[in-house]
């Protein structure tokens, strides 16, 4: 029993307990807990603004938090080590901001920061990537401004998978993307054993995800098979 | 060449009674706010700058290494809180980042100045530090504002790709970098530009000074070389100093952008 119980510990990857989150005096994520395993992909689910992508954000210290416990690996994650998440996750959120003169230059420029500068850049990959995206190599050229919303949706996916996170964060990943190359995203995000935590709504994401979370009004209301739609 | 000739009072008076004729055109042209505002600051102008002769004419006669120093001292801290207030953030938060970068930049320039070109004696002589310092101090007030003000409003204007860096594992500092480059570039664009046309498109204000005081033109040209290159220094010290630092105190632990350093809420 105690041996399953440390197994079962070792598996999981975020924890949350009684999360939240407040912004200007309003509380926008409520006392929510929720518990990822390694490898899950999850998808939050809830009306808009009930507050899946500040949820995500605070995940990846884009957002926060001012009660609650925060667990990566088993590890307490606070607003001092939470460096410690962004070494660990890819964050792909809603505004795809590629900075550099080249597309190129935006997907290479992570590797310039500290963290990944010891890390080569995987050219292969990125080609490989580019193919499966559906997406032409000479756009590596052009800069980020003059690409469609698409197109920067798909290029800001692969600069956060050149950097091979353990965990994928995405808020909305394909909701720029037409059918065709929603497969190729779909597939590389969520086929690969990747634990995933994202909100969509898209049906064929939500299809492939493991796990349905449904939010509402800032709190996780609990997961789609146990909830009773009104 | 010979001494600089004084101005008698009755004679700058009737040269500031010609001011009269532009206030009134104002006035008739119904920019009314803008021909008050100028008879105040010709009174503020006008009071502060007699003020400060006279004191200077104390300062100088004196010339005591302490009150030198304290001098300086507020001038760096009048210099600091106009930077904090023009550039639209929270003198609370800013002060000492703005006051150590202020001090450092002008206290090590102005002995470079003193020690490599004038080496006057005593050393720290109100007569040369003093003007040295207000020259210097007067262009970094331009040139932190601009930055500081550059810098604050594109970060908070373009938080997501700021975001976009430091989510995906960069520091504040490697994700703050191309808002930096923005700053640096936006505040020493002018002073560059500045250098590159002076004395073609219009003769500067120390050069032109030292000519009417009776300097030889040659001399004037030196002195005015040597303080280009001490202005150039100066700023590019307190700016790249005071942006550095300031990431201390505008950011929180986890590298968000503190809302609270702002004077004004975003629009």
């Amino acid at each position: 029993m105690l041996l399953d119980e440390s197994v079962k510990n070792e598996d999981i990857m975020i924890k949350l307990e009684g999360l939240q989150v407040v912004r200007n005096g309003t509380p926008v994520i409520k006392e929510s807990s929720l518990t990822v395993h390694k490898g899950q992909s999850v998808a939050l689910r809830g009306p808009s603004g009930c507050g899946k992508s500040t949820l995500l954000k605070t995940l990846v210290g884009g957002c926060e938090w001012q009660a609650g416990r925060y667990l990566l690996n088993n590890e307490p994650v606070t607003p001092d080590n939470i460096h410690r998440v962004r070494l660990k996750a890819g964050y792909i959120g809603q505004e795809n901001a590629l900075s550099g003169p080249t597309v190129l230059a935006a997907l290479q420029r992570p590797f310039s920061f500290r963290a990944y500068r010891r890390k080569s850049f995987p050219e292969q990959l990125l080609n490989r990537l580019i193919e499966r995206f559906q997406l032409s190599g000479d756009l590596l050229s052009h800069h980020p401004s003059t690409l469609s919303g698409g197109q920067k949706q798909r290029f800001a996916i692969i600069r956060v998978l050149l950097l091979e996170p353990e965990l994928i964060i995405a808020d909305e990943p394909t909701s720029a993307l037409d059918a065709e190359s929603r497969k190729g995203v779909i597939g590389e995000l969520l086929g690969n054993g990747r634990t995933v935590i994202s909100t969509s709504h898209d049906q064929d994401w939500l299809d492939q995800c493991e796990r349905i979370v449904m939010m509402n009004n800032g709190q996780i209301i609990g997961e789609k098979q146990d909830v009773v739609c009104h | 060449m010979s001494s600089v000739i004084d101005i008698s009072l009755s004679g700058l008076l009737l040269f500031s009674a010609f001011l009269l004729l532009p206030v009134f055109l104002l006035y008739r042209w119904k920019l009314i706010e803008l021909s008050t505002s100028t008879l105040v600051s010709v009174v503020r102008m006008t009071v502060q700058l007699l003020l400060v002769g006279l004191y200077l004419k104390y300062l100088f006669e004196l010339n005591r290494l302490w009150l030198n120093m304290a001098w300086l001292l507020v001038m760096i801290t009048v210099a600091n809180i106009s930077i904090v207030r023009g550039a639209g953030l929270k003198l609370a938060r800013f002060f000492w980042v703005t006051q150590a970068s202020l001090m450092i930049a002008i206290t090590s320039v102005c002995l470079l100045f003193l020690l490599i070109l004038i080496q006057p004696v005593p050393f720290l002589d109100a007569r040369y530090l003093i003007p040295v310092a207000g020259m210097l101090l007067g262009n970094c007030l331009q040139g932190n504002i601009r930055a500081l003000e550059t810098f604050y409003t594109d970060l908070r204007r373009e938080e997501a790709s700021y975001h976009s860096d430091l989510l995906l594992g960069a520091t504040v500092s490697e994700a703050a970098m191309p808002f930096f480059r923005r700053a640096v570039r936006a505040s020493m664009t002018p002073v560059i530009g500045s250098m590159a046309t002076l004395g073609i498109v219009s003769l500067p204000g120390m050069m032109t000074g030292q000519i009417l005081g009776g300097a030889l033109p040659l001399t004037a040209a030196k002195y005015q070389i040597a303080i280009m290159i001490a202005i150039y220094l100066s700023m590019i010290c307190a700016i790249g100093l005071n942006l550095r630092l300031s990431l201390q105190t505008a950011f929180s632990i986890s590298g968000l952008l503190r809302e609270d350093i702002f004077a004004r809420t975003a629009d």
